[in-house]
């Protein structure tokens, strides 16, 4: 049975100091009702059952074993990656500069990756990316005639501010013998909240100078949430997806950017989808490890339809 | 309170597995052995734990606010210290209550660390600026998942003792977070306020 609780006398004189109109009879109803919380609260108190060192060090038992089962399979999925895999690195592009979450220097390198410019991947992975997101469509032929990042868009006479589109591309390819003109623009957020209506924005201006072309929008944030302004038509994609995309290019090794490319997909791994890379079998968080490149490669072989990574 | 709680360094020392087995909805016990006998015991350890925590921050409160209350304006800002493991304060100039910024300790699982810390509007220019005035400090880049504008002004590391019978003295923790406040004068107050104010201007 609980302690009667009681009510200290110095309690009483200093509550009577600070509420001294105490006889019109409310402070005893207060203080009724302080002795029935405090009763509920140290029953409640009382109830919890104690843990003891014993049980404590049986449970750590329990999960030392789990971890190690988990750190022996994480060893198993590893000896499957190449030894300059992106989850095996240790330099983060932009997380030697502090800037490991800064949206504007991964939208520029993502821009800068997806043109033809001198990385020498030519269009491979906006090739990879447009894929992911057309999955099931047979396009073929595709030719990129733009890559910007920060594409300037004017609202229109109504609004006195321009908007920048993070990435935009566009160009053609073609589907069932025919030849289409298609747009992506990609809206990136790592910390930061869509700006009023900014997607909608996007969608009129988009509606105003992209007819008779496809557009592909892409939501692109760390969790893969849905955005708050902008029609139906935003996709969604996360990081982690782009970086699935991107690690699943192959016969990139020779080319002059491959070792950008590498330290770029481990900053988005590491400081965006805060993931415990370089990850190795002794790592921290075995546990999200072992999802992880189970979700990776289970990815790659959905996709590919073979279980080769990059 | 003179030793931190048991079931307080269980967590520390288990957070990966007690983030996968507490903190979820639906925990995921692939693999785990009797998963219905653990997990009953990890909501008994996780809950405690979440109370003793509470309790330590608790006792960090009073030093903290006894200083900034001499130097400052400050008012600590309510919030569930059991849900967030975090003391959090508004502080600002006792002569303009409208400049503020944020002051406050949080713990961290991995490493196991309590971290004072001090929170103004204007992000990355804003943390190059407290830095500047304090003369100390590291940035929120540092650690995952915090809000630009953030500085650290100390890493207060949690000793998790190999048994766990073992006792951690909670008093010089305490000690050591009230110290990283303790050189925060009046002046500095006003120039931190003062990037808050001015945060539209850069």
């Amino acid at each position: 049975m609980a302690m009667q609780p009681r009510i200290s006398a110095a309690f009483l004189a200093d509550l009577d100091l600070v509420c001294p109109k105490a006889d019109d009879g409310k402070l005893l109803t207060f203080v009724k009702d302080l002795e029935g919380a405090y009763a509920h609260a140290q029953t409640f108190s009382l109830q919890q059952p104690d843990i003891s060192v014993a049980e404590l060090t049986s449970i750590a038992e329990v999960l030392k074993k789990w971890r190690s089962d988990h750190q022996r399979h994480l060893q198993q999925e590893l000896a499957k990656l190449p030894c300059d895999d992106p989850l095996r690195g240790s330099v983060s592009l932009f997380g030697t500069m502090d800037y490991g979450r800064l949206e504007t220097a991964h939208t520029r390198a993502l821009a800068w990756m997806l043109d033809k410019r001198e990385h020498g991947f030519g269009i491979q992975l906006l090739e990879a990316l447009l894929r992911h997101l057309l999955k099931g469509r047979r396009i073929r032929l595709i030719h990129v005639d733009q890559v910007e990042s920060e594409y300037p868009v004017d609202y229109g006479p109504a609004r006195t501010e321009a908007g920048r589109i993070d990435v935009l591309a566009k160009g053609r390819w073609e589907e069932t013998g025919k030849e289409v003109s298609w747009l992506l623009v990609i809206e990136a957020k790592i910390d930061a909240e869509e700006g009023e209506e900014q997607l909608s924005q996007y969608d009129d201006w988009l509606e105003r100078h992209a007819q008779q072309t496809e557009v592909l929008r892409v939501f692109l944030t760390p969790d893969g949430r849905k955005p708050l302004t902008g029609s139906p038509e935003w996709q969604v994609l996360k990081f982690l997806d782009l970086a699935s995309v991107f690690r699943r290019v192959s016969g990139l090794q020779d080319t002059p950017g491959y070792h950008f490319l590498c330290y770029y997909l481990t900053g988005v791994l590491r400081d965006i989808c805060r993931l415990p890379v370089p990850i190795s079998s002794d790592c921290k968080n075995p546990y999200a490890a072992v999802d992880y490149l189970k979700s990776v490669l289970d990815n790659d072989e959905t996709e590919d339809g073979h279980g080769q990574s990059r | 309170m003179a030793n931190l709680g048991r079931c307080v360094l269980f967590y520390l020392k288990y957070a990966a597995e007690m983030e996968r087995l507490y903190k979820p909805v639906e925990p995921k016990v692939e693999g785990l052995l009797n998963p219905d006998r653990v997990l009953k015991q990890i909501k008994l350890v996780g809950d405690t734990a979440n109370r003793e925590i509470a309790e330590l921050l608790e006792t960090c409160l009073r030093g903290i606010e006894e200083h900034f209350h001499a130097i400052s304006d400050v008012q600590r800002i309510r919030n569930n210290l059991e849900k967030t493991w975090e003391l959090r304060f508004k502080v600002g100039p006792k002569n303009a209550t409208d400049r503020r910024f944020e002051i406050g300790v949080s713990i961290l699982e991995d490493p196991a660390a309590l971290i004072p810390w001090v929170w103004c509007p204007g992000g990355r220019r804003a943390e190059d600026e407290v830095m500047r005035i304090l003369g100390r400090g590291v940035k929120s880049a540092t650690f995952p998942g915090w809000d630009s504008g953030s500085v650290g002004l100390a890493e207060i590391k949690i000793p998790i003792p190999e048994r766990l019978e073992e006792p951690v003295e909670a008093d010089s923790l305490v000690g050591q977070v009230q110290q990283s406040f303790a050189s925060f004068t009046a002046r500095d107050v006003e120039a931190i306020a003062g990037i808050a104010s001015n945060r539209g201007d850069a």
